[in-house]
């Protein structure tokens, strides 16, 4: 598999021989780590992913068909000390649903609580005055039965 | 172009062996017919053919390289 990422990878960016791929097991998978030179970088990744996604993609059912799993991982090769300053973005990831969180429960008890007192009660009385009328018209029935039963007393 | 068919191919197949790549001049383009164990047809194109179609993602970056324009067929 990892000679599958290395030969996406060669193909498709302007220097080959810059493409470097390490393996990593962690638990249940393997991370492969995909370097390639600065300049390549958006050939390997693609509009909107594009390019990534479809070697993740193959790499996916590569990893299946041997009973494993694996994810790609996509960094700029030049210098392995480049890399770990790049992770720090994920904390600021963390850091916005907080504040999107904040207004959404400020909101939504206001929504909530209002109507449903309102709408409650008058929901409840027009449903006992369908009902009413319909146990009215009820008995009519047994009138029929008792109209069918007396051709059979006839005979 | 036609060995990184043949290897993303070949990675994805139970049957590597039967896996062939045939090229075809078209004008302007490149016809790649991929040919593989008809069990492994499923492999190869994928639910609603993701597969094929990130095969074809790369084959025409590849192909962009090499200021040419490629198309893969599956069959």
């Amino acid at each position: 598999m990892k000679d599958l990422v290395t030969h996406m990878a060669q193909a498709i960016v302007d220097y080959p021989d810059q493409v470097v791929v390490t393996e990593e097991m962690a638990d249940d998978h393997i991370v492969y780590h995909l370097k390639v030179a600065d300049s390549d970088m958006g050939k390997v990744i693609g509009k909107q992913g594009r390019i990534a996604n479809a070697m993740r993609t193959l790499l996916k059912v590569a990893a299946i068909r041997k009973g494993t799993r694996a994810i790609l991982e996509i960094g700029e090769g030049v210098s392995p000390r480049g890399a770990p300053p790049r992770l720090l973005d994920e904390p600021r990831l963390l850091d916005e649903p907080r504040l999107l969180d904040e207004p959404r429960l400020l909101d939504e008890p206001r929504l909530l609580d209002e109507p449903r007192p309102l709408d409650e009660p008058r929901l409840l009385d027009e449903a006992r005055l369908l009902d009413e009328p319909e146990l009215e018209p009820a008995p009519e029935p047994d009138l029929d039965l008792e109209s069918d039963l007396e051709p059979q007393s006839e005979l | 172009m036609k060995e990184l068919i043949e290897y993303m191919a070949r990675s994805i197949v139970d049957y590597p062996d039967q896996v062939v790549v045939t090229e075809e001049r078209e004008d302007d383009r490149i016809v790649y017919h991929l040919k593989v164990a008809e069990s492994d047809m499923g492999k190869v194109i994928g639910k609603q053919g993701r597969i094929a179609n990130a095969m074809r993602t790369l084959l025409k970056v590849a192909a962009i390289r090499k200021s040419d324009r490629a198309v893969l067929e599956i069959g």
